[in-house]
């Protein structure tokens, strides 16, 4: 019995992969700005509300951009149309994309946090993924992207659709809070987890709307002013467990 | 029955045979026993052979560096601190991304580089290096501090290339003054 695959499906593999927090890309010192946010004041139950606030504020504008990018990954790996150099000029080249992401991040440091993670993100996509087109041409082009471009184009590269990335951009960042609060705060893990379940409708919300975005400007700018201040004083510090 | 392969990724051309690669050697063991030291030691002597450079993990910010930047072994800029995310575990074994990036970067930036020294944040028994990381690795006891560690043993002991005891090394003159 054989099963043949059709070349376009998604592949559910390589999501759980790039949601899983076994995957090698550096992410564990990373808070998501809880920490920041714990220094600041936040106790145990103002983790829910910070986490929603996030998706509501910041992974909007994440999500956002990397779908595009894994749309712009998506046409260069289909390689030039018939006549044409650039492959149209419809979703955004990622220059523009990590240019719009610094416009809506005012905060050095958050710009430089999601750096670190995209770097380690763009090295995974590399070993995984050397020859894709997309993945060079991010090289190139970004050699130190945004974490969500270089999610969307090692997305792409693998084979995860467009709004299962959108998902997994918000899972990503819900459990990052979630995973650090259990370091900082009494927590126990097993309620936090159903903060995870609690988020989903917000998840799918942000999701559906990320894949509606067509240019940069589609990309909300919708900025949490305390999370940029608190980042900016977590540079201060010397006695933390995560870099932002 | 069909042979099972791995697929071909970039990390089988990469490492093989890279001549711009260096011996990549980790320094682990508890905080204090000198493992600092021992690499100020090792660049002091060899810097003038060798083209060294070193990463450190720290727990809390770049304390290490500073003190190695300031033991003048090796020009500042060889020396470069990671920072763990208060995990110096995961850092050196589980989830070696950013140290392997660290390193990458050194190798590029003073390419050839002979040797990359990387030195994990203080930890315990359990603390070893990953062999995607290193090539070798050297474990710091202080047997000044009891037989405790030798004897409870660990993962820390059977693994490492080489132990390193550091009060039958040093004479018995040399004093901690560094805190």
């Amino acid at each position: 019995m054989t099963e043949t695959i059709p070349p376009a499906a998604e592949s559910a593999v390589a999501a759980f992969l790039l949601a899983d927090s076994r995957l090698p890309s550096g992410a564990y010192s990373h808070s998501a700005g809880l920490e920041p946010a714990v220094m600041a004041g936040l106790q145990a139950d103002g983790v829910y509300p910070y986490l929603v606030s996030r998706l509501q504020s910041v992974v909007r504008m994440e999500t956002a951009a990397a779908v595009l990018a894994h749309r712009r990954a998506a046409v260069l790996a289909a390689g030039p149309p018939s006549g044409e150099h650039d492959g149209g000029g419809d979703p955004p080249a990622f220059a523009a994309l990590e240019a719009a992401l610094d416009a809506r991040t005012p905060s050095p440091a958050q710009r430089d946090a999601s750096r670190r993670l995209g770097r380690g993100m763009l090295r995974l996509a590399l070993t995984l993924k050397a020859g894709n087109c997309a993945v060079a041409t991010l090289k190139r082009e970004v050699p130190r992207p945004t974490r969500p471009v270089a999610l969307g184009v090692a997305a792409q590269a693998l084979g995860v659709g467009e709004l299962q990335l959108a998902k997994l951009c918000c899972y990503d960042d819900a459990q990052s809070v979630v995973a650090a609060a259990l370091k900082l705060l009494p927590i126990d893990p097993m309620s936090a987890t159903a903060w995870i379940l609690a988020a989903e409708p917000q998840i799918n919300a942000v999701a559906h709307h990320a894949v509606q975005a067509r240019t940069a400007e589609d990309i909300p700018a919708l900025s949490a002013p305390w999370m940029e201040h608190w980042a900016e004083d977590h540079t201060e510090r010397t006695r933390r467990l995560f870099v932002a | 029955m069909p042979e099972n392969t791995a697929p071909k990724t970039n990390h089988t051309a990469d490492t093989a045979a890279d001549p711009s690669r260096s011996l990549r050697l980790g320094v682990a063991g508890p905080v204090g026993t000198g493992k600092s030291s021992l690499i100020a030691t090792i660049c002091r002597a060899m810097a003038g052979e060798l083209s060294i450079g070193v990463i450190t993990n720290d727990i809390y910010t770049d304390e290490d560096a500073r003190f190695l930047r300031s033991a003048g072994v090796l020009p500042a800029e060889r020396i470069r601190a990671v920072e763990t995310g208060a995990c110096p575990h995961t850092a050196i074994r589980d989830d070696v991304t950013t140290n392997l990036l660290a390193v990458e970067d050194l190798e590029v930036d003073f390419a050839p580089l002979d040797l990359v020294l990387v030195e994990s944040g203080g930890d315990n028994l359990t603390a070893t290096f990953s062999p995607a990381l290193v090539d070798a690795q050297i474990f710091v006891l202080d047997v000044a501090g009891g037989g405790d560690v030798a004897r409870k043993g660990g993962p820390g002991l059977p693994g490492p290339t080489c132990w390193s005891s550091t009060r039958s090394i040093w004479p018995r003159t040399w004093t901690w003054t560094w805190t």
